[in-house]
């Protein structure tokens, strides 16, 4: 962390009072309203809620899928209009291609650099991930948990300072789940990025987050931010644990 | 790779070989049928022939010998008609699924036009291009054409919306955009349309020639050996016609999927 603020003071992802809205029906529907919150170069965010508190559209706006929005979104000085190469994204959904195999699926962001360079940065990231031996085997092939792991290579092989993780674990079974949040977090500590993860998962997040967003539905707002101070590896059997989880819960009832 | 699951087409190849006998007990119930009516004593009609006179034909009688030069001239019939009008499909097709423009200024028309029964063109075609070889060509390109665009075009309208998302997200250029997604996504369903296309092709083939007859072909070789009541031929004929389309199924399933093994066992 000290290399991350020893970069300037300037957080490096700044939400400064977005809000969205739908039209339903020619009815406006607000689903974010006066969202507000820093994000610093080098910390693991998550944001969690209720279903309904707009967390996965505030993602989409972070990533540029959706740029009509009010208030500023602000990478550095910058306003952000649309993706780029600074920001990846895991889906929950791993979207790999079914027709490329894991390492062309991962390759897909390379193509206007050097092939040489290409392979080598591919094969970095796939040890990364732990799926070397799996270079040539298509999706289908792969579990729920591995076919993850390659989405995250993918998002990783651009050298993105941002990684959004849109519930990125929330369709595997506990054990893989439980794995996973391990080598998520190991991934954060190597590679030093910026995390953004968001989960309805509170144990998940306080077992991997620095500041943990806790927002409410219809409008989604922010109710509170809850930073986490414990070192890893964090316990989740401990009671500093357990009372953080427990702070949580009673900001989203 | 031993967790990797890939055995799950072992149980369905168990089944496939159980259908295959289901499927043939009525072809041979009909067979054993039409065997003991041809041998009943008191038929000498020439228009219940028994199946082994049929099968015998092509090889032993002089006209039957015909069939291969018909049967040959068919198939490049086919050839020719085919390729133009599966590349003309397959290209509409790209070009209305990527160009919501475009689908919307010729979609229309082309829904129209494919609402016509195929076999209605012949008049209108036999009148602009006469009895001869570039009638039957027109005629078969348009039986490729709109199975061909018609999947194409579906085939990139069913492009999951997910995928889409992920291109914008990594920024992807044009060129990766069509080639790493576009055609691939839309393969699929391209070669259900190439499949149905030479189907439609060969059954366009056959007709026009029946149709229109002059010159050589399957669908003559037919047409005359009904005029001469030789039932034994228009039999050997239509069992020509359907074994051409057998193979057609049974060659573009395997090779169709050969080429889309990446979909695992869930095609």
């Amino acid at each position: 962390m000290s290399v991350a603020y020893a970069l300037g003071p300037q957080p490096e992802l700044r939400i400064q009072s977005v809000s969205k809205s739908y039209r339903i029906d020619n009815e406006p529907l607000a689903v974010l309203k006066n969202v507000s919150f820093d994000i610093a170069a080098g910390e693991f965010v998550s944001v969690v809620g209720a279903s309904g508190c707009g967390k996965s559209t505030l993602l989409r706006l972070i990533i540029g899928l959706d740029t009509d929005y009010e208030g500023d979104i602000l990478l550095g000085s910058r306003r952000i209009e649309g993706p780029g190469p600074e920001r990846g994204i895991v889906f929950q959904e791993h979207r790999l291609f079914p027709w490329l195999t894991v390492s062309q699926n991962i390759a897909l962001g390379l193509e206007n650099i050097d092939p040489a360079e290409a392979n080598e940065r591919v094969a970095e990231n796939i040890a990364l991930v732990g799926l070397a031996g799996f270079e040539t085997v298509h999706p289908h092939q792969l579990s729920g948990g591995m076919a993850q792991r390659a989405a995250i290579a993918r998002a990783l092989v651009t050298r993105p300072e941002i990684l959004l993780l849109d519930e990125p674990l929330g369709a595997l079974d506990s054990l893989t789940r439980t794995y996973l949040q391990n080598e998520l977090h190991r991934i954060w500590r190597q590679e030093r990025i910026t995390m953004i993860m968001v989960t309805h998962d509170v144990e998940e997040a306080v077992y991997l987050s620095d500041k943990i967003v806790v927002m409410e539905p219809r409008p989604g707002r922010v109710r509170s931010i809850v930073p986490v101070r414990l070192d890893h590896p964090r316990h989740r059997a401990s009671a500093e644990f357990a009372a953080i989880k427990e702070e949580i819960f009673s900001s989203l009832s | 790779m031993a967790d990797i699951a890939s055995n799950a087409s072992l149980p369905r190849r168990g089944r496939d070989r159980h259908a295959l006998w289901r499927g043939l007990a009525v072809p041979a119930g009909l067979i054993v049928l039409w065997t003991i009516a041809a041998r009943l004593p008191g038929n000498h009609s020439q228009l219940l022939v028994p199946l082994d006179t049929v099968l015998a034909a092509p090889f032993v009688d002089d006209s039957g010998r015909e069939i291969w030069l018909g049967l040959a001239q068919s198939v490049a019939r086919l050839a020719a008609g085919f390729s133009i009008g599966a590349i003309a499909g397959v290209a509409f097709g790209l070009f209305t699924g990527m160009s919501q423009s475009a689908d919307r200024a010729i979609g229309p028309s082309v829904h129209a036009l494919r609402q016509i029964t195929l076999f209605a063109w012949i008049p209108l075609l036999s009148a602009w291009f006469g009895n001869g070889e570039s009638a039957k060509i027109v005629f078969i390109v348009l039986s490729a054409f709109f199975p061909t665009a018609l999947n194409t075009h579906e085939g990139l309208r069913a492009i999951p919306v997910q995928y889409l998302e992920l291109a914008n997200v990594m920024n992807f250029s044009r060129r990766q955009r069509v080639l790493r997604l576009l055609l691939p996504g839309a393969l699929p369903s391209i070669f259900v349309g190439i499949q149905v296309a030479l189907i439609s092709g060969w059954i366009g083939t056959v007709g026009a020639e029946y149709m229109l007859g002059v010159g050589r072909g399957l669908g003559i070789f037919i047409a005359e050996a009904r005029g001469q009541f030789r039932m034994d031929l228009v039999l050997v004929g239509v069992l020509m016609l359907a074994l051409v389309g057998f193979a057609i199924n049974t060659v573009c399933r395997r090779v169709f999927r050969h080429l889309l093994r990446w979909q695992g066992g869930t095609s």
